[in-house]
């Protein structure tokens, strides 16, 4: 349908944050409405991923039993989310798509080395890797992202500096050691950001816990110019994603000690 | 865009049979085609909970849902909480403990607190503040609509 409607078409989900662009003036000259359309709303595990359909609501994220099971650290987060009439509505394949740094789920999508599903305008699928995307969403619908469970990955989530800066780490274990760890930042960029955490080797999460104010610096530096804007300055926000990924670091890797 | 879509939606236990234009919102359909005018225009952005309504007993935002999501479903406004002239035990309570000043955030708090209690009935006050951060009030600082809802949960229990 989108194919046959051109660039004036777009797709709602829970269709908050669209309402809201149409009433300031953005050119919508179609709507496809997704409410009705089965098996996007739903959250399966499926070939070692968590599989969440993308009109997967927050209130789903939230309570969901395999979620909980899964990554506590993410339905334990989402109780925090926006509010409940929002969390009742709003798909966090909305929240992907609106690509607004200052949302959450493409965080946790980046921290968890999520893969986003999409099917093109041709009817061909393909997948993108959160953590590469940084920004740049492709055309088409999102149908699913899939969380890889297979290296147990520990998350932690940091809104408490928002609107200036919000963060999300996801640490990878492997024989009790960390092999990989994933950093995601919000509200600070353009775009939701991704980085990743600079092991040169797989370390012991206690190690890990004693390096952490200077991985954490490591990564402050290796970042693009913030933003400067009425909310903070791009010196605060670059010092306080440096604060914020020591204490988090610091915090989930004495936790796997 | 399609010039309207037909849709049928049970307010406050009536049924409507309606024919709406796709960018019809609801709470302009209820302030100006229903004259439920208990639905009140905030922020116009989802964000102050001035305008929330229950759509099959779930909070929602009227100033950001389409019309025609609710094709099917019970859509409840402040005017359909009393009952035969009654107040509703929340109404009550948010009128005997001061729980309201200008009123204009009321209808749509009341709403979200009958949607609390309905999920919890016998919140704590974490709980019920948390809950009604999904609703801004500028006049009474919350400790009076808090006892009111506590006040509520007590009435709808006993």
């Amino acid at each position: 349908m989108r194919a046959e409607t051109g660039n004036g078409a777009v797709f709602m989900a829970g269709g908050i944050d669209l309402v809201n662009r149409m009433k300031f003036g953005a050119p919508v000259a179609e709507v496809i409405y997704l409410g009705g359309v089965a098996g996007l709303g739903t959250i399966a595990e499926m070939a070692g991923t968590l599989r969440l359909g993308s009109l997967v609501t927050h209130y789903q994220l939230e309570t969901s039993g395999i979620v909980r099971k899964r990554f506590p650290a993410l339905a334990e987060s989402w109780q925090d989310v926006a509010n409940i009439r929002i969390r009742y509505k709003g798909t966090i394949g909305g929240n992907v798509m609106t690509a607004d740094p200052a949302y959450d789920f493409t965080l946790a999508a980046m921290a968890t080395g999520a893969e986003l599903h999409f099917l093109g305008m041709d009817g061909t699928a393909r997948i993108v890797s959160a953590i590469g995307m940084n920004g740049a969403l492709p055309d088409g619908l999102l149908t699913a992202i899939t969380l890889p469970m297979a290296r147990r990955p520990r998350l932690a989530f940091d809104r408490s500096l928002r609107p200036a800066v919000t963060l999300a780490l996801g640490l990878d274990l492997d024989n009790g050691k960390v092999v990989a760890g994933r950093i995601a930042i919000g509200c600070a960029f353009a775009v939701p950001l991704a980085a990743t955490l600079p092991l040169d080797e797989p370390l012991p999460p206690r190690e890990v816990a004693q390096r952490s104010a200077i991985l954490a610096h490591d990564v402050a530096v290796s970042l693009p110019e913030p933003v400067n804007n009425g909310h903070a300055s791009a010196h605060y926000r670059r010092r306080m994603i440096e604060v914020l990924l020591r204490r988090n670091l610091g915090a989930l890797a004495v936790g796997l000690a | 865009m399609t010039s309207r879509v037909d849709i049928a939606i049970t307010v406050n236990r009536r049924l409507y049979r309606l024919s709406v234009p796709p960018n019809r919102v609801v709470a302009d359909l209820l302030r100006e085609d229903l004259m439920l005018t208990g639905c009140k225009i905030g922020c116009d952005q989802a964000v102050c909970g001035a305008c929330t309504v229950l759509v099959d007993g779930l909070p929602a935002t009227a100033c950001t849902t389409f019309a025609f999501e609710l094709d099917g479903t019970a859509l409840t406004t402040i005017e359909g909480l009393s009952e035969g002239g009654a107040l509703h035990p929340i109404q009550r309570a948010f009128l005997e403990h001061s729980g309201f000043q200008c009123g204009f955030c009321t209808p749509g708090m009341i709403l979200s607190v009958k949607a609390l209690l309905d999920h919890h009935r016998d919140p704590d006050e974490m709980t019920i503040r948390q809950w009604l951060g999904a609703n801004i009030c500028r006049c009474t600082g919350y400790q009076m609509i808090v006892e009111a809802v506590r006040a509520a949960a007590q009435a709808m229990a006993g």
